[in-house]
């Protein structure tokens, strides 16, 4: 009985040991221990990425890494984004050769990961794929994140008004590169929503400074901002009102055509005019159409009756000749 | 007596009160409406099964006259040959050519750069059709019929009943709901959420659904203007697409059923939304 135990025991580690260490397995397949991260290498050649194709688990943590490695092309520089998790990896080039992003697959399905830059060997550089499959073992969690938002005024006069974004880990370290976003609570139309305003990314010692120009009048501007999670952080948010001492400007002023006014009487003129001439004049100049149709109208009217009475005249007078030489 | 009763019934269409206390005490400057039409929304009401559901809410909020359409929802085909569907309603111009070549001035901007028609002032000369580059201009060529009621009421150019014969008519992009507060009635009952309704002036625009900041909006997805070389600054923005966001495929070759009148929907003063839903 102790044999068989002790037999299938070994057995066991047997095949454990071959699993983990047969050369035909690849290493991201595997299951990843919660804080062990999956560790993959994508070399970045001439002809694409290698392996092209890389597949993780749900849930797992994953250190993806970019290494440059191209032969005829020393001048190429890349920044590898994953789509999708919305990362990007620091630039890489023959100097800085590695770049790593560390996230956790908290989504399943197929991304993909290109360079962002307009490189030589753009368009081998474009098909990279994440394959995250459903489920798996992978507990990892992420890591909270703390943001703090300052503004520079807290009421606006409609001028520009300074936030300043910090985002930290829980042990103080900076979050870089995180996109964090800028809503304004508002309501339009009857429909009252968070319409998103603006959007800013940190810089490497987790701070951003962005700028808040108001274009909606409302008494009080409650803006949210918010970092939606990215890696291995998770989000937060935090809220700040600014209060609206006057009326912003418009943010659009349509350009002058030509007809929306009518012209003005010169100001020479207009110097003591009575009020009713320069009346006249606006009426007159908003309706030239109809002005200038009676005009020709009457002025035909006024030929032709010209026209008639000289005719008339001229009938009269021949009669009238003969009278005279009397 | 009959005026009397008329006015609240048209009232209560929304077409005569006065713009209410809340549109205006938010901001004192004045609106610049826009339309923004997200055709990745728009399928032509096909997988509903219904008739464009936006031409049929004009109809019935400004009892269009019978074979007319204020708002078309046109068919189009892309370079390749696949369709998409544009509805095509008043373009609302800011360099307007029908408010340049009308002779007697009854085409005109209001303040909120709505183009109107004071059909009081409509001499029905049908330069302003001629010079529409969108075709956006219908002609009463006889007596309109409208609703019972109608032709004792207080009309204005925002609100055009009773129609009137030898006059020219088109999309006032419901100039008396957006004085109100309230969408214009196509993107009002677009099932889709196509159809957003902006202000330039405060840069915000909404489909009933969601807000948006209007010029992040245009940017990000790509927006266009219908005929834009043309210098006439419309005032409709279309973001590009084939209705994808609800699944349409562009080899889908149904069409869109034929929109009913404001009569066949039964409106009426009274009761203006009729049978439409």
């Amino acid at each position: 009985m102790i044999r068989k135990v002790f037999g299938l025991r070994l057995f066991a580690v047997f095949v454990t040991v071959l699993a983990v260490f047969w050369p035909g397995l690849p290493g991201p397949k595997q299951a990843a221990h919660a804080d062990s991260p999956v560790k993959v290498r994508v070399e970045v050649t001439d002809v694409g990425f290698k392996p092209a194709t890389v597949e993780v688990e749900q849930g797992q943590l994953v250190e993806l890494t970019f290494v440059w490695a191209h032969q005829a092309y020393p001048g190429e520089e890349h920044i590898m984004v994953l789509e999708g998790y919305r990362l990007e990896t620091e630039k890489i080039n023959a100097g800085h050769r590695e770049a790593t992003i560390r996230f956790i697959a908290d989504r399943s399905g197929t991304f993909t990961f290109k360079c962002d830059l307009d490189c030589e060997l753009h368009q081998y550089l474009q098909n990279g794929v994440l394959k995250v499959r459903p489920g798996g073992g992978g507990g990892a969690s992420r890591t909270p994140t703390v943001l703090r938002v300052t503004p520079s005024a807290d009421t606006t006069d409609g001028k520009g008004v300074d936030l300043t974004v910090m985002l930290r880990d829980p042990s103080g370290g900076p979050v870089a590169k995180a996109e964090v976003k800028f809503y304004l609570e508002t309501e339009f139309v009857g429909t009252k929503g968070l319409m998103e305003v603006g959007r800013v990314k940190t810089d490497d010692r987790g701070l951003a400074v962005w700028e808040y120009r108001p274009t909606v009048g409302q008494p009080e501007h409650r803006l949210t901002v918010r970092f939606e999670g990215m890696g291995i952080y998770d989000e937060s948010q935090q809220t700040v009102i600014i209060r609206q001492v006057s009326t912003p400007p418009a943010a659009y002023v349509p350009a002058p055509v030509g007809f929306e006014k009518a012209p003005r009487l010169p100001a020479t003129l207009a110097r003591g005019a009575p009020d009713w001439a320069v009346s006249a004049w606006s009426w007159a100049t908003n309706n030239w159409g109809p002005l200038t149709i009676t005009t020709l109208v009457l002025g035909v009217w006024a030929a032709m009756a010209r026209a008639v009475y000289e005719a008339l005249r001229g009938l009269s007078g021949a009669e009238t000749k003969p009278s005279h030489r009397r | 007596m009959v005026a009397g009763l008329a006015a609240p019934a048209l009232i209560g269409a929304g077409g005569l009160s006065q713009p209410s206390a809340d549109s205006r005490s938010r901001s004192t400057r004045r609106r610049q409406w826009v339309l923004v039409i997200d055709l990745r929304k728009c399928e032509g009401c096909v997988t509903t099964g219904k008739p464009p559901q936006c031409v049929e809410a004009c109809n019935v909020e400004h009892f269009v006259p019978r074979g007319q359409e204020w708002i078309r929802v046109l068919e189009m085909k892309d370079l390749t040959g696949h369709t998409y569907f544009l509805p095509r309603p008043c373009m609302q111009c800011e360099n307007a050519p029908c408010v340049r070549v009308c002779p007697v001035g009854a085409s005109y901007h209001n303040e909120e750069g709505v183009v109107l028609i004071d059909h009081r002032r409509c001499i029905g000369c049908r330069l302003c059709m001629a010079a529409c580059p969108y075709g956006a201009r219908v002609f009463n060529w006889g007596q309109p019929e409208n609703p019972p009621g109608a032709l004792f009421a207080d009309y204005r150019p925002e609100y055009p009943v009773p129609h009137l014969k030898g006059t020219v008519e088109k999309c006032m992009l419901c100039a008396h709901r957006t004085q109100n507060g309230k969408l214009p009635a196509c993107a009002q009952a677009c099932p889709m959420f196509a159809i957003y309704l902006g202000d330039l002036t405060e840069d915000v625009a909404t489909n009933g659904k969601e807000v948006v900041q209007l010029s992040t909006f245009l940017a990000e997805n790509h927006a266009f203007r219908l005929r834009e070389e043309l210098g006439t600054r419309p005032r409709v923005w279309y973001v590009p697409g084939h209705g994808q966001e609800y699944g349409r495929d562009v080899r889908d070759t149904r069409t869109p059923k034929k929109p009913r009148s404001w009569q066949e929907l039964g409106a009426t003063l009274e009761n203006p939304h009729g049978g439409h839903q």
